[in-house]
Protein backbone atom coordinates (compact mmCIF):
# COMPACT_ATOMS: atom_id res chain seq x y z
CA UNK A 1 0.00 0.00 0.00
CA UNK A 2 1.67 3.52 -0.87
CA UNK A 3 1.78 5.71 2.08
CA UNK A 4 -0.38 8.16 0.72
CA UNK A 5 -3.21 5.34 1.09
CA UNK A 6 -2.27 4.29 4.30
CA UNK A 7 -2.36 8.12 5.57
CA UNK A 8 -6.38 8.49 4.27
CA UNK A 9 -7.00 4.87 5.75
CA UNK A 10 -5.60 5.90 8.98
CA UNK A 11 -7.53 9.11 8.34
CA UNK A 12 -10.60 7.51 7.75
CA UNK A 13 -10.00 4.80 10.61
CA UNK A 14 -10.14 7.71 13.12
CA UNK A 15 -12.97 9.49 11.69
CA UNK A 16 -14.66 6.08 12.52
CA UNK A 17 -15.72 4.69 9.41
CA UNK A 18 -16.34 1.59 9.15
CA UNK A 19 -15.20 0.02 5.67
CA UNK A 20 -12.01 1.67 6.47
CA UNK A 21 -11.50 0.17 9.85
CA UNK A 22 -12.33 -3.24 8.25
CA UNK A 23 -9.86 -2.71 5.51
CA UNK A 24 -7.36 -1.72 7.87
CA UNK A 25 -8.01 -5.33 9.81
CA UNK A 26 -7.65 -7.10 6.34
CA UNK A 27 -4.36 -4.93 5.98
CA UNK A 28 -2.71 -5.42 9.27
CA UNK A 29 -3.93 -8.98 10.49
CA UNK A 30 -1.05 -11.06 9.17
CA UNK A 31 1.78 -8.47 10.67
CA UNK A 32 -0.43 -8.47 13.99
CA UNK A 33 -0.82 -11.68 14.18
CA UNK A 34 2.78 -13.04 13.77
CA UNK A 35 4.13 -10.47 16.57
CA UNK A 36 1.77 -12.28 19.26
CA UNK A 37 3.17 -15.47 17.46
CA UNK A 38 6.85 -14.03 18.79
CA UNK A 39 5.14 -13.55 22.39
CA UNK A 40 2.99 -16.59 23.07
CA UNK A 41 3.51 -20.16 21.01
CA UNK A 42 0.62 -21.78 21.01
CA UNK A 43 -1.84 -20.70 17.84
CA UNK A 44 -5.13 -19.81 19.82
CA UNK A 45 -3.35 -17.70 22.25
CA UNK A 46 -1.81 -15.73 19.55
CA UNK A 47 -4.86 -15.84 17.75
CA UNK A 48 -6.90 -14.39 21.18
CA UNK A 49 -3.57 -11.80 21.76
CA UNK A 50 -4.21 -10.60 18.29
CA UNK A 51 -7.70 -9.63 18.53
CA UNK A 52 -7.10 -8.05 22.00
CA UNK A 53 -4.23 -5.86 20.33
CA UNK A 54 -7.10 -4.92 17.52
CA UNK A 55 -9.54 -4.45 20.14
CA UNK A 56 -7.52 -2.22 22.37
CA UNK A 57 -6.17 0.02 18.71
CA UNK A 58 -10.35 0.12 17.71
CA UNK A 59 -11.03 1.51 21.34
CA UNK A 60 -8.43 4.54 21.08
CA UNK A 61 -9.25 4.89 16.84
CA UNK A 62 -9.91 8.26 18.04
CA UNK A 63 -6.13 8.73 19.45
CA UNK A 64 -4.41 7.26 16.43
CA UNK A 65 -0.89 8.49 15.62
CA UNK A 66 -0.16 10.16 12.25
CA UNK A 67 1.10 8.19 9.01
CA UNK A 68 4.78 9.23 10.15
CA UNK A 69 4.29 8.15 13.43
CA UNK A 70 2.06 5.35 13.09
CA UNK A 71 3.73 2.02 12.95
CA UNK A 72 5.83 2.71 15.99
CA UNK A 73 2.86 3.65 17.99
CA UNK A 74 1.09 0.45 16.50
CA UNK A 75 3.91 -1.75 18.29
CA UNK A 76 4.46 0.33 21.10
CA UNK A 77 0.17 -0.73 21.57
CA UNK A 78 0.66 -4.22 20.84
CA UNK A 79 3.70 -4.88 22.92
CA UNK A 80 2.02 -3.13 25.85
CA UNK A 81 -0.94 -5.78 25.15
CA UNK A 82 1.34 -8.60 25.08
CA UNK A 83 3.02 -8.26 27.74
CA UNK A 84 -0.21 -7.37 29.94
CA UNK A 85 -1.25 -10.77 28.00
CA UNK A 86 1.42 -13.00 28.97
CA UNK A 87 1.85 -12.07 32.96
CA UNK A 88 -2.33 -12.74 32.88
CA UNK A 89 -1.53 -16.13 31.70
CA UNK A 90 1.53 -16.39 33.55
CA UNK A 91 -0.51 -15.92 36.41
CA UNK A 92 -4.11 -17.97 35.60
CA UNK A 93 -2.93 -20.77 33.23
CA UNK A 94 -5.63 -21.98 31.18
CA UNK A 95 -7.36 -25.25 32.60
CA UNK A 96 -6.60 -27.32 29.33
CA UNK A 97 -4.18 -26.52 26.77
CA UNK A 98 -2.75 -28.32 23.76
CA UNK A 99 0.90 -27.30 23.69
CA UNK A 100 2.30 -27.26 19.70
CA UNK A 101 5.92 -27.41 19.42
CA UNK A 102 4.96 -26.74 15.43
CA UNK A 103 4.74 -22.62 15.79
CA UNK A 104 2.14 -21.63 13.83
CA UNK A 105 1.92 -23.13 10.39
CA UNK A 106 2.70 -20.94 7.94
CA UNK A 107 1.10 -21.01 5.13
CA UNK A 108 2.35 -19.66 1.73
CA UNK A 109 0.55 -19.89 -1.15
CA UNK A 110 3.01 -19.34 -3.95
CA UNK A 111 5.00 -22.07 -2.81
CA UNK A 112 4.72 -25.99 -3.52
CA UNK A 113 4.33 -28.30 -0.06
CA UNK A 114 7.71 -29.26 0.05
CA UNK A 115 9.15 -25.86 -0.12
CA UNK A 116 6.67 -25.03 2.16
CA UNK A 117 7.20 -27.75 4.78
CA UNK A 118 11.25 -26.57 4.59
CA UNK A 119 10.49 -23.00 4.91
CA UNK A 120 8.10 -23.74 8.00
CA UNK A 121 10.42 -25.91 9.90
CA UNK A 122 13.42 -23.00 9.43
CA UNK A 123 10.76 -20.52 10.82
CA UNK A 124 9.83 -22.83 13.50
CA UNK A 125 14.23 -23.06 13.86
CA UNK A 126 14.46 -19.78 14.07
CA UNK A 127 11.50 -18.42 16.40
CA UNK A 128 12.58 -21.55 18.94
CA UNK A 129 16.12 -19.50 19.13
CA UNK A 130 14.12 -16.04 19.43
CA UNK A 131 12.78 -17.70 22.46
CA UNK A 132 16.09 -18.97 24.13
CA UNK A 133 17.69 -15.27 23.76
CA UNK A 134 17.21 -12.65 26.88
CA UNK A 135 13.69 -10.93 26.85
CA UNK A 136 15.83 -7.82 26.26
CA UNK A 137 17.41 -8.96 22.77
CA UNK A 138 14.43 -10.53 21.63
CA UNK A 139 12.35 -7.27 21.87
CA UNK A 140 15.21 -5.63 19.65
CA UNK A 141 15.49 -7.83 17.50
CA UNK A 142 11.44 -8.61 17.28
CA UNK A 143 11.53 -4.38 16.39
CA UNK A 144 14.58 -4.17 14.27
CA UNK A 145 15.18 -6.94 12.39
CA UNK A 146 11.67 -8.44 12.23
CA UNK A 147 9.49 -5.74 11.89
CA UNK A 148 12.13 -3.56 10.08
CA UNK A 149 11.90 -0.58 12.30
CA UNK A 150 14.46 2.17 12.39
CA UNK A 151 17.02 3.16 15.20
CA UNK A 152 15.15 5.78 16.40
CA UNK A 153 11.27 4.54 15.59
CA UNK A 154 12.54 1.36 18.00
CA UNK A 155 13.74 3.80 20.72
CA UNK A 156 10.82 5.54 20.63
CA UNK A 157 9.29 2.81 21.10
CA UNK A 158 11.10 1.02 24.12
CA UNK A 159 11.80 4.54 25.49
CA UNK A 160 15.44 4.26 25.76
CA UNK A 161 18.16 6.57 23.38
CA UNK A 162 18.89 5.62 20.26
CA UNK A 163 22.61 4.72 21.25
CA UNK A 164 21.16 2.03 23.54
CA UNK A 165 19.44 0.44 20.88
CA UNK A 166 22.20 0.11 19.11
CA UNK A 167 24.31 -1.76 21.32
CA UNK A 168 21.76 -3.62 22.32
CA UNK A 169 20.71 -4.97 18.64
CA UNK A 170 24.46 -5.54 17.90
CA UNK A 171 24.31 -7.82 21.54
CA UNK A 172 21.15 -9.18 20.24
CA UNK A 173 21.89 -10.32 16.98
CA UNK A 174 25.67 -12.01 18.77
CA UNK A 175 23.28 -13.62 20.75
CA UNK A 176 21.01 -15.10 18.31
CA UNK A 177 23.86 -16.60 15.98
CA UNK A 178 25.13 -18.34 19.41
CA UNK A 179 22.09 -19.70 19.69
CA UNK A 180 21.48 -21.07 16.62
CA UNK A 181 25.39 -22.34 16.52
CA UNK A 182 24.65 -23.70 19.88
CA UNK A 183 21.16 -25.25 18.77
CA UNK A 184 22.97 -26.47 14.95
CA UNK A 185 25.73 -28.13 17.21
CA UNK A 186 23.08 -29.96 19.42
CA UNK A 187 21.18 -31.24 16.50
CA UNK A 188 24.24 -32.02 14.88
CA UNK A 189 25.52 -34.38 18.04
CA UNK A 190 22.04 -35.87 18.56
CA UNK B 1 50.04 -14.60 33.08
CA UNK B 2 51.69 -17.36 31.47
CA UNK B 3 52.98 -19.39 33.88
CA UNK B 4 56.93 -21.58 33.71
CA UNK B 5 55.33 -24.87 32.64
CA UNK B 6 53.42 -23.55 30.04
CA UNK B 7 56.08 -21.21 28.67
CA UNK B 8 57.54 -24.95 28.17
CA UNK B 9 55.58 -26.75 26.63
CA UNK B 10 55.10 -24.08 23.88
CA UNK B 11 58.56 -24.04 23.67
CA UNK B 12 59.20 -27.82 23.82
CA UNK B 13 55.85 -27.31 20.59
CA UNK B 14 57.53 -24.76 18.60
CA UNK B 15 60.63 -26.76 18.97
CA UNK B 16 58.65 -30.29 17.42
CA UNK B 17 56.71 -28.37 15.10
CA UNK B 18 53.82 -31.14 15.91
CA UNK B 19 51.77 -31.42 19.28
CA UNK B 20 50.60 -34.84 18.81
CA UNK B 21 53.91 -36.60 18.43
CA UNK B 22 55.35 -34.73 21.18
CA UNK B 23 52.80 -35.44 23.41
CA UNK B 24 53.35 -39.35 23.00
CA UNK B 25 57.14 -38.64 23.07
CA UNK B 26 57.18 -36.82 26.04
CA UNK B 27 54.81 -38.01 29.22
CA UNK B 28 55.78 -35.23 30.98
CA UNK B 29 54.65 -32.61 28.85
CA UNK B 30 51.16 -34.81 28.10
CA UNK B 31 49.98 -34.70 31.82
CA UNK B 32 50.41 -30.62 31.84
CA UNK B 33 48.70 -30.79 28.49
CA UNK B 34 45.44 -33.05 30.17
CA UNK B 35 46.02 -30.78 33.26
CA UNK B 36 46.18 -26.91 31.47
CA UNK B 37 42.88 -26.27 29.75
CA UNK B 38 44.67 -22.92 28.47
CA UNK B 39 47.57 -24.93 26.99
CA UNK B 40 44.91 -27.68 25.43
CA UNK B 41 43.24 -24.02 23.76
CA UNK B 42 46.74 -23.18 22.40
CA UNK B 43 47.78 -26.32 21.41
CA UNK B 44 44.43 -26.71 19.24
CA UNK B 45 44.79 -23.02 18.23
CA UNK B 46 48.46 -23.65 17.21
CA UNK B 47 47.65 -26.47 15.13
CA UNK B 48 44.79 -25.38 13.47
CA UNK B 49 46.84 -22.29 12.22
CA UNK B 50 49.51 -25.05 11.18
CA UNK B 51 47.20 -26.89 9.29
CA UNK B 52 44.47 -24.17 7.91
CA UNK B 53 46.05 -20.87 7.91
CA UNK B 54 48.55 -20.43 4.61
CA UNK B 55 49.97 -17.16 5.28
CA UNK B 56 48.93 -16.98 8.72
CA UNK B 57 51.61 -17.42 10.99
CA UNK B 58 51.01 -20.15 13.66
CA UNK B 59 52.61 -17.86 16.49
CA UNK B 60 50.16 -15.08 15.81
CA UNK B 61 46.96 -18.19 16.29
CA UNK B 62 48.65 -19.60 19.42
CA UNK B 63 48.42 -15.97 20.94
CA UNK B 64 45.50 -15.06 19.67
CA UNK B 65 43.95 -17.96 21.44
CA UNK B 66 45.88 -17.12 24.78
CA UNK B 67 44.36 -13.54 24.27
CA UNK B 68 41.40 -13.21 22.14
CA UNK B 69 38.37 -13.54 24.25
CA UNK B 70 38.05 -9.25 23.88
CA UNK B 71 38.96 -9.32 20.46
CA UNK B 72 36.07 -12.04 19.63
CA UNK B 73 33.60 -9.97 21.49
CA UNK B 74 34.91 -6.74 19.48
CA UNK B 75 34.88 -8.59 16.25
CA UNK B 76 30.96 -10.23 16.78
CA UNK B 77 29.86 -6.57 17.50
CA UNK B 78 31.34 -4.99 14.36
CA UNK B 79 30.09 -7.30 12.11
CA UNK B 80 26.78 -7.53 14.16
CA UNK B 81 26.69 -3.28 13.29
CA UNK B 82 28.05 -4.14 9.74
CA UNK B 83 23.93 -5.02 9.20
CA UNK B 84 23.10 -1.43 9.92
CA UNK B 85 25.97 0.32 8.26
CA UNK B 86 28.82 -0.47 6.25
CA UNK B 87 32.20 -0.53 8.09
CA UNK B 88 34.71 1.79 7.99
CA UNK B 89 37.42 0.65 6.02
CA UNK B 90 40.19 -0.05 8.85
CA UNK B 91 37.58 -1.72 10.86
CA UNK B 92 36.70 -3.89 8.18
CA UNK B 93 39.83 -5.36 7.44
CA UNK B 94 40.40 -5.67 11.37
CA UNK B 95 37.58 -7.95 11.34
CA UNK B 96 38.47 -9.69 8.60
CA UNK B 97 42.11 -10.27 9.47
CA UNK B 98 40.24 -11.50 12.79
CA UNK B 99 37.93 -14.02 10.86
CA UNK B 100 40.38 -15.72 8.89
CA UNK B 101 42.99 -16.80 12.16
CA UNK B 102 39.67 -17.78 14.28
CA UNK B 103 37.08 -20.53 13.76
CA UNK B 104 34.68 -19.29 16.36
CA UNK B 105 33.97 -16.08 14.62
CA UNK B 106 33.57 -17.08 11.55
CA UNK B 107 30.76 -19.45 12.12
CA UNK B 108 28.83 -17.14 14.68
CA UNK B 109 29.16 -14.25 11.66
CA UNK B 110 27.81 -17.31 9.05
CA UNK B 111 25.02 -18.20 11.26
CA UNK B 112 24.61 -13.81 11.94
CA UNK B 113 23.95 -13.75 7.88
CA UNK B 114 21.86 -16.90 8.06
CA UNK B 115 19.73 -15.32 10.48
CA UNK B 116 19.48 -11.73 9.38
CA UNK B 117 17.85 -12.80 5.78
CA UNK B 118 15.40 -15.12 7.14
CA UNK B 119 14.23 -13.05 10.28
CA UNK B 120 11.96 -10.83 8.55
CA UNK B 121 10.02 -13.44 7.36
CA UNK B 122 8.69 -13.41 10.73
CA UNK B 123 7.18 -10.63 10.94
CA UNK B 124 4.00 -11.76 8.91
CA UNK B 125 2.16 -15.18 9.52
CA UNK B 126 -1.63 -16.41 7.88
CA UNK B 127 -3.66 -16.51 10.93
CA UNK B 128 -6.54 -17.95 9.34
CA UNK B 129 -9.31 -16.92 7.30
CA UNK B 130 -11.83 -16.55 9.78
CA UNK B 131 -9.50 -14.23 11.71
CA UNK B 132 -10.45 -10.88 9.75
CA UNK B 133 -14.29 -11.86 10.78
CA UNK B 134 -13.83 -12.63 14.33
CA UNK B 135 -12.08 -9.25 14.79
CA UNK B 136 -14.47 -6.98 13.23
CA UNK B 137 -17.25 -9.01 15.29
CA UNK B 138 -15.52 -8.75 18.37
CA UNK B 139 -15.00 -4.57 17.47
CA UNK B 140 -18.47 -4.10 15.40
CA UNK B 141 -20.66 -4.59 18.66
CA UNK B 142 -23.17 -1.47 19.99
CA UNK B 143 -21.65 0.51 22.28
CA UNK B 144 -21.75 -1.29 25.78
CA UNK B 145 -24.01 0.48 28.42
CA UNK B 146 -22.90 2.17 31.54
CA UNK B 147 -23.21 -0.91 33.85
CA UNK B 148 -22.21 -3.17 31.47
CA UNK B 149 -18.72 -1.06 30.87
CA UNK B 150 -18.30 -0.31 34.73
CA UNK B 151 -18.81 -4.31 34.95
CA UNK B 152 -15.65 -4.82 32.30
CA UNK B 153 -13.62 -2.23 34.03
CA UNK B 154 -14.21 -4.10 37.39
CA UNK B 155 -13.77 -7.45 36.19
CA UNK B 156 -10.28 -6.40 34.39
CA UNK B 157 -9.49 -4.63 37.76
CA UNK B 158 -9.96 -8.05 39.31
CA UNK B 159 -7.91 -10.07 36.93
CA UNK B 160 -4.75 -8.03 37.08
CA UNK B 161 -1.91 -9.91 38.60
CA UNK B 162 -1.75 -7.83 41.35
CA UNK B 163 -4.75 -7.69 42.76
CA UNK B 164 -4.51 -10.41 45.18
CA UNK B 165 -1.22 -9.00 47.08
CA UNK B 166 -2.99 -5.43 47.01
CA UNK B 167 -6.31 -7.19 48.33
CA UNK B 168 -3.69 -9.36 51.36
CA UNK B 169 -2.14 -5.83 51.93
CA UNK B 170 -5.82 -4.35 52.59
CA UNK B 171 -7.08 -6.71 54.12
CA UNK B 172 -4.74 -7.22 56.96
CA UNK B 173 -4.15 -3.63 57.46
CA UNK B 174 -7.98 -3.66 58.01
CA UNK B 175 -7.67 -6.74 60.26
CA UNK B 176 -4.69 -4.76 62.29
CA UNK B 177 -6.16 -1.54 62.92
CA UNK B 178 -9.81 -3.23 64.05
CA UNK B 179 -8.25 -6.07 65.91
CA UNK B 180 -5.66 -3.79 67.58
CA UNK B 181 -1.79 -5.12 68.44
CA UNK B 182 -0.48 -7.94 66.42
CA UNK B 183 2.62 -7.76 68.83
CA UNK B 184 1.03 -8.85 72.28
CA UNK B 185 3.51 -11.33 72.30
CA UNK B 186 6.10 -9.03 73.49
CA UNK B 187 3.64 -7.96 76.04
CA UNK B 188 2.93 -12.01 77.57
CA UNK B 189 6.85 -11.91 77.38
CA UNK B 190 6.73 -8.55 79.90
CA UNK B 191 4.37 -9.86 82.23
CA UNK B 192 5.98 -13.18 82.39
CA UNK B 193 9.67 -11.60 82.54
CA UNK B 194 8.71 -8.49 84.94
CA UNK B 195 8.74 -9.83 87.96
CA UNK B 196 12.14 -11.71 87.68
CA UNK B 197 13.87 -8.59 86.57
CA UNK B 198 15.60 -5.90 89.31
CA UNK B 199 13.72 -2.75 89.26
CA UNK B 200 16.42 -0.38 87.28
CA UNK B 201 15.91 2.99 85.90
CA UNK B 202 16.55 2.82 82.27
CA UNK B 203 16.78 5.44 79.38
CA UNK B 204 13.77 3.96 78.01
CA UNK B 205 12.11 4.45 81.16
CA UNK B 206 12.94 7.66 82.04
CA UNK B 207 11.41 8.60 78.23
CA UNK B 208 8.50 6.48 78.85
CA UNK B 209 8.19 8.45 82.61
CA UNK B 210 8.25 11.80 80.52
CA UNK B 211 5.66 10.65 77.94
CA UNK B 212 2.86 9.79 80.71
CA UNK B 213 3.54 12.90 82.14
CA UNK B 214 3.29 15.15 79.21
CA UNK B 215 0.12 12.92 78.07
CA UNK B 216 -1.62 13.86 81.69
CA UNK B 217 -0.41 17.43 81.17
CA UNK B 218 -2.32 17.85 77.48
CA UNK B 219 -5.95 17.34 76.94
CA UNK B 220 -5.67 14.29 74.85
CA UNK B 221 -5.42 12.04 77.81
CA UNK B 222 -7.24 9.55 79.37
CA UNK B 223 -7.44 11.17 82.78
CA UNK B 224 -7.24 14.84 82.37
CA UNK B 225 -10.48 16.95 82.63
CA UNK B 226 -11.46 17.92 78.94
CA UNK B 227 -12.45 21.61 78.40
CA UNK B 228 -16.01 22.14 77.33
CA UNK B 229 -17.68 25.53 76.93
CA UNK B 230 -20.92 25.70 74.73
CA UNK B 231 -21.00 27.17 71.45
CA UNK B 232 -17.29 27.43 71.23
CA UNK B 233 -16.72 24.34 69.42
CA UNK B 234 -19.46 22.89 66.50
CA UNK B 235 -20.50 19.11 67.18
CA UNK B 236 -18.73 18.13 63.89
CA UNK B 237 -15.20 19.39 65.20
CA UNK B 238 -15.40 18.11 68.75
CA UNK B 239 -16.50 14.56 67.18
CA UNK B 240 -12.98 15.24 64.95
CA UNK B 241 -10.99 16.25 68.15
CA UNK B 242 -12.40 12.95 70.03
CA UNK B 243 -11.80 10.59 67.27
CA UNK B 244 -7.99 11.99 67.09
CA UNK B 245 -7.94 11.73 70.88
CA UNK B 246 -9.15 7.72 70.52
CA UNK B 247 -6.97 7.31 67.19
CA UNK B 248 -3.91 8.76 69.53
CA UNK B 249 -4.51 6.81 72.37
CA UNK B 250 -4.70 3.45 70.59
CA UNK B 251 -1.32 4.75 69.21
CA UNK B 252 0.32 5.33 72.15
CA UNK B 253 -1.00 2.24 73.87
CA UNK B 254 0.63 0.38 71.18
CA UNK B 255 3.83 2.35 71.32
CA UNK B 256 4.00 1.89 75.05
CA UNK B 257 3.60 -1.88 74.88
CA UNK B 258 6.02 -2.10 72.19
CA UNK B 259 8.40 -0.35 74.41
CA UNK B 260 7.67 -1.98 77.68
CA UNK B 261 8.80 -5.67 75.31
CA UNK B 262 11.70 -4.00 74.04
CA UNK B 263 12.55 -3.12 77.80
CA UNK B 264 11.52 -6.87 78.94
CA UNK B 265 13.55 -8.54 75.94
CA UNK B 266 16.62 -6.36 77.26
CA UNK B 267 16.16 -6.77 80.63
CA UNK B 268 16.12 -10.45 79.77
CA UNK B 269 19.41 -10.53 77.71
CA UNK B 270 21.15 -8.52 81.15
CA UNK B 271 19.74 -11.05 83.26
CA UNK B 272 21.50 -13.56 80.89
CA UNK B 273 24.62 -11.62 80.61
CA UNK B 274 24.91 -11.45 84.24
CA UNK B 275 24.34 -14.98 84.71
CA UNK B 276 27.10 -15.88 82.45
CA UNK B 277 29.49 -13.70 83.72
CA UNK B 278 28.63 -15.18 87.34
CA UNK B 279 28.99 -18.41 86.14
CA UNK B 280 32.44 -17.27 84.70
CA UNK B 281 33.55 -16.11 88.48
CA UNK B 282 32.86 -19.19 89.84
CA UNK B 283 34.82 -21.14 87.28
CA UNK B 284 37.50 -18.66 88.15
CA UNK B 285 37.71 -18.79 91.35
CA UNK B 286 37.02 -22.93 91.69
CA UNK B 287 39.17 -23.84 88.89
CA UNK B 288 39.92 -27.71 90.71
CA UNK B 289 36.23 -28.28 91.74
CA UNK B 290 35.64 -28.58 87.90
CA UNK B 291 38.57 -30.03 86.87
CA UNK B 292 38.63 -32.45 89.54
CA UNK B 293 35.25 -33.77 87.46
CA UNK B 294 37.05 -35.08 84.76
CA UNK B 295 39.52 -36.77 86.65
Amino acid sequence: MEPSDLSSLIARCRAGDELAWEAFVRLFQRRIYGLACTYVSEREEAADLAQEIFVRLFETRARWATHDEFLPWMFQVARNRAIDFVRRRKVRRPAASVPSDEVPTLVDHTEGPEVQAIGGSRRAWLRAALGRVSALSREVLLLRDVQGLSVQETAAVLGVPAGTVKSRSNRARTELAEQLLTAGGDQRTS
Amino acid sequence: MTRPECLAFEQAVFGAGDGAVLLERRPDLAEHHAECLSCRRWLEAFTAGTEAAAGVPAFAAGVMARTAATACARARELSASAFDAPLPAVERSLVEAHLEICAGCRAVVAEMVTAMAALPALAEAEPGPWFAARVLGATSRRPAPAREAWRRRWAALVSRPRFAIETAYALTLCLVLVTGNPLSALEWTAARVEPLVERVETPIQAIDVRVRAWRHRTALGADAPKADVPGARTSWSRWIGKSWGALFQAWSGWFSRIVAGLRSLLAEARRWGLELLERARTLATEPHADSARFL
